[in-house]
């Protein structure tokens, strides 16, 4: 009965296994991502001679990355203000369509930033050249920077939101009633009580803002070719132009600068630094800093009268429909009213980029849910706990680097084992930029998930005599379904947004496009009718995706309240 | 032996959760794992089950060397304390599981099952989901979902636990008649003194990762190894005396206040030795009249528990905990000022104990 004689037992299939899995990681995940320190440190005398030498590169260089902080910053102060009255509505008050307000505020997550950024730029901005000017939109700001900070808030809001909201549920509300009970006012309450111990949601929330903030690359560069030039050679004769970092790199990219590829290395690894400092300082300093409650203030009796409730409600809801929503499907306005122009619309290319986007996201989720899901298993349940514990440490860093240094990067490295003039191995090398930033939001969202239930279920089922698979098969994936799903579809999403990492990890004249791609240059050529019908092809997408996302979740509830 | 296990240790980091833990099993046997919460029962239990690697030490089922297998292949069954029924599956499929996966034919699967869902007065609720059901009625769907499995080993963790206080105290019968009517052996791991002694044809009392104790009920309540022993099983008064004088067959002691207390003990102990002296509350009786053995006090709360009258007997420098059969004529009041009677007593050498250590119950 007691096969104790075997060569190959079953303890030892599973460690070849999980080893094979991390092995896949870091070749596929980890060493990309890090290539572009490797590739500066060999080849340290070209970037001095070429790089470090070039002052008007390092100044510009430097002054997007100045730019990409301080939007970063501002934008995460806003989202924090701005997030706080609409995540309380949601948390905790009850009302009609509070549902469909949850949905709607979800939706800038799943619309590709390219199309995003283009809408809110044809929202906004001023100087747009007449034939494109419409007569609903604003069109009254004429500040690139401001531009690209509306934009930025847009994309960032609804992670904040989601982020604050998760934290003011996960709160028990009885720590509130015993904090009133005791004499506080509402707001006090909520400054004293409610907030530190929701501290950890809301960092959560402001570094997910900044990362994305930090990183976003395709619509930035969109959004600003149409209100500024954005070519190398005008940016670095303007000493004041507008651009962030992970814009510059993209801008580079196609300025035919003579030593692309070691200032695009260079630049890359910066770039990783900095964010990864940035977000470590911003982690440490949050972690640190603490709710004063010494005394209350004045304002907070003001502040906690009922009628200032209704003002927080309809603030929080104002300022989404005005900044977040109607900016973002400004679009849908524009297609429609321009109906007429749709005549030299290029159908063939605008199909084959979205094939290819479909099939790219395609490959990409089926490569991250046939490692990460393993992966995040051996995370959360893996008994070498060092082990596990430094892999979940470094699955975080391809989330929190820009994804198109991280293309850079990969592009690099890749570049010394395929060629990517061939159209297989272009779409190949795309897909593993891919799998490189979006294996760890499944390993994340799945690995989480796991360590909020306790192994008592598949400890059972182990004892029980299930095997592995049948362990995943019967007991694993119907228990959290919700939760793989949710992360597939995120999986799914964020490769058919993604624009930078895109750019940067093929050659600069590149013939596969995807479809946020395809929308850059289209509005690169002022083709912006075309650009506009392209985006909403993906708002449209995205829009059912956020169905099957809704649905999925709906269906976890059920789960749980049986 | 029919399970052994060899030198156990087990280490989290630096903290020893199990240090070098031995004992044996027989073909049948139920064996209580005793002691306060964090001894290492639980991890002792999950080594077993092969859920938890052991730093060193080896486990042996049958004769055969099980350390180095996966817990699927060790044919052992595990019962946590949260029954783990699988939420999705009817109870039918959760009893049904084990056969299907471990390759039975569907139809044997599905008899064997409802034998078990019979025998647990189940089966009418056999498509109902686990999250409909009871406390009581989750704790038996998991116990016929174990012995639908086929193995011959057990390992039980506080089977009882989530159960209401009625329920939990009728199903220790319950468990122990199915456990023996199907010959199974069990490890049965509680920090329910009553429940071990109710349901263990032995008992190991497991203290801070080290086994304290392994022997017959009977024998831990009578002659408890350490002061622990006594205190988590069965309980008592504590004192602490000296050894006046020893006759060889009567130990004559005297504490620190110069109270006098005379026991009827075979002990080596020598003269001025340091006592620990456990009296339980049952071996204390009551008198009106002084009588040797017996100290002055007044008795400040009486109240009445399943067999027993508990007293709160108040002397001149403790409390101390008295029961006495609720059989007998009770002819004492609160507030009466009368003699407690020491009628026998366990001692310990106290010479190097911490005893403030030992009596700690967590």
């Amino acid at each position: 009965m007691l096969k104790t004689t075997r060569i190959l037992g079953l303890k030892q299939i599973k460690m070849v296994w999980y080893g094979l899995i991390i092995l896949f990681f870091i070749i596929f995940v980890c060493v990309p991502v890090l290539y572009s320190f490797v590739y500066v440190g060999t080849n340290w005398d070209a970037m001095q001679t070429h790089v470090l030498s070039d002052e008007r590169l390092m100044s510009v260089f430097w002054r997007s990355a100045g730019i990409s902080i301080f939007v970063a910053l501002i934008v995460v102060v806003v989202d924090i203000l701005a997030g706080f009255p609409l995540a309380w509505l949601l948390a905790r008050k009850k009302f009609r369509g509070k549902e469909f307000l949850d949905t709607l505020v979800d939706l800038p997550l799943v619309i590709p930033t390219a199309a995003l950024g283009f809408s809110i730029t044809l929202f906004w901005a001023h100087d747009l050249t007449a034939e494109i000017a419409r007569p609903s939109s604003l069109s009254i700001v004429s500040t690139p920077l401001l531009i690209v900070i509306l934009l930025h808030i847009a994309f960032t809001y609804p992670y904040m939101v989601r982020s604050i909201k998760a934290g003011i549920e996960e709160v028990d509300i009885t720590y509130e009633f015993a904090g009133a009970c005791f004499g506080a006012q509402r707001f006090t309450v909520v400054r004293t009580i409610t907030l530190p111990i929701m501290k950890a949601a809301l960092l959560t929330g402001i570094v997910l803002c900044i990362a994305r903030s930090l990183s976003e690359t395709g619509a930035t560069f969109l959004a600003l070719s149409m209100v500024t030039d954005v070519s190398y050679a005008s940016i670095s004769s303007s000493p004041d132009a507008t651009l962030t970092a992970p814009a510059l790199i993209n801008s580079l990219k196609n300025s035919g600068y003579a030593y692309i590829n070691e200032a695009l290395g260079f630049m890359s690894m910066l770039l990783i630094l900095i964010s990864i400092v940035l977000l470590v300082v911003i982690k440490q300093f949050g972690e640190r800093v603490r709710f004063p409650f010494r005394k209350t203030y004045r304002i907070e009796t003001v502040l906690s009268r009922v009628s200032f409730a209704s003002v927080r409600d309809v603030s929080g809801i104002l300022f989404f429909a005005l900044i977040v929503f109607l900016p973002g499907m400004f679009i849908i306005s524009f297609v429609i009213s321009d109906w007429g122009n749709r005549v030299n619309i290029d159908y063939w290319l605008l199909f084959k980029s979205l094939g290819i986007s479909l099939l790219v996201a395609f490959l990409t989720t089926l490569i991250c849910v046939c490692t990460a899901i393993p992966l995040a298993i051996y995370i959360g349940r893996g008994k070498h706990r060092k082990i596990a514990d430094l892999l979940d440490v470094t699955a975080n860093i391809p989330m929190i680097v820009p994804t198109v240094a991280l293309g850079i990067s990969l592009g690099l490295f890749w570049k010394n084992f395929v060629n990517t003039e061939n159209a297989f191995t272009a779409i190949l090398v795309v897909v593993l930029a891919h799998v490189a930033f979006t294996f760890p939001f499944l390993v994340r969202t799945f690995a989480s998930a796991l360590r909020q239930i306790p192994s008592d279920y598949e400890d059972a089922a182990r004892t029980l005599g299930a095997k592995p698979l049948t362990v995943f098969r019967k007991i694993i994936y119907p228990i959290f379904k919700p939760s793989i799903i949710a992360g597939i579809i995120m999986t799914f999403t964020r490769s058919l947004d993604e624009t930078g990492a895109t750019i940067a990890v093929l050659p600069a004249n590149s013939t596969i496009t995807t479809i946020p791609v395809y929308i850059v240059q289209l509005v690169k050529a002022k083709d912006y009718y075309s650009a506009a019908l392209a985006s909403l092809i993906l708002i449209v997408i995205a829009v059912i995706i956020l169905l099957l996302v809704r649905m999925s979740t709906r269906s976890e509830e059920k789960c749980t309240s049986k | 032996m029919y399970i052994e296990v060899k030198g156990i240790q087990k280490k989290f980091g630096k903290k020893v959760a199990l240090d070098n833990v031995s004992f044996g099993v027989d073909k049948g046997e139920y064996v209580v794992l005793l002691g306060p919460t964090g001894a290492g029962k639980t991890t002792l239990l999950r080594i077993i089950a092969g859920l938890e690697n052991p730093t060193q030490g080896r486990v042996y089922v049958d004769g055969c060397d099980v350390t180095a297998l996966e817990p699927e292949e060790r044919n052992i069954t595990y019962l946590s304390q949260t029954y783990a029924l699988f939420p999705h599956m009817s109870i039918l499929e959760n009893v049904m599981f084990a056969r299907i996966v471990k390759g039975f034919d569907k139809a044997d699967a599905r008899k064997v099952a409802e034998e078990f869902l019979m025998l647990t007065h189940l089966i009418e609720r056999k498509n109902a989901y686990p999250a409909e059901m009871s406390g009581g009625m989750m704790q038996r769907v998991a116990l016929a979902r174990a012995l639908a499995s086929n193995s011959q080993l057990m390992l039980f963790d506080e089977p009882l636990r989530a159960l209401d206080a009625k329920l939990r105290i009728m199903l220790r019968s319950e468990l122990r008649k199915i456990a023996k009517d199907f010959k199974i052996t069990v490890i049965h791991v509680t920090h329910d003194e009553d429940e071990a002694m109710e349901m263990g044809d032995r008992i190991i009392v497991l203290r801070r990762g080290k086994i304290i104790q392994d022997a017959k009920p009977s024998e831990i309540y009578l002659n408890p190894k350490t002061p622990f022993v006594a205190n988590f099983v069965g309980g008592g008064n504590f004192f602490v005396f000296y050894v006046e004088k020893n006759t060889g067959n009567e130990l004559i002691l005297k504490d620190a206040h110069g109270r006098m207390l005379t026991l009827k003990k075979n002990t080596g102990m020598a003269e001025g030795t340091k006592v620990l002296v456990c009296v339980r509350a049952e071996h204390v009786a009551l008198s009106r009249e002084e009588v040797p053995n017996a100290f002055y006090g007044e008795i400040r709360h009486i109240h009445i528990t399943d067999r027993f009258y508990e007293i709160d007997f108040r002397t001149e420098r403790e409390y101390l905990h008295v029961k006495i059969p609720l059989v007998e004529k009770l002819d004492f009041e609160e507030g009466m000022q009368c003699w407690a009677h020491i009628r026998n007593a366990i001692c310990f050498d106290a010479t190097d104990l911490n005893i403030v250590d030992e009596l700690e119950v967590e």
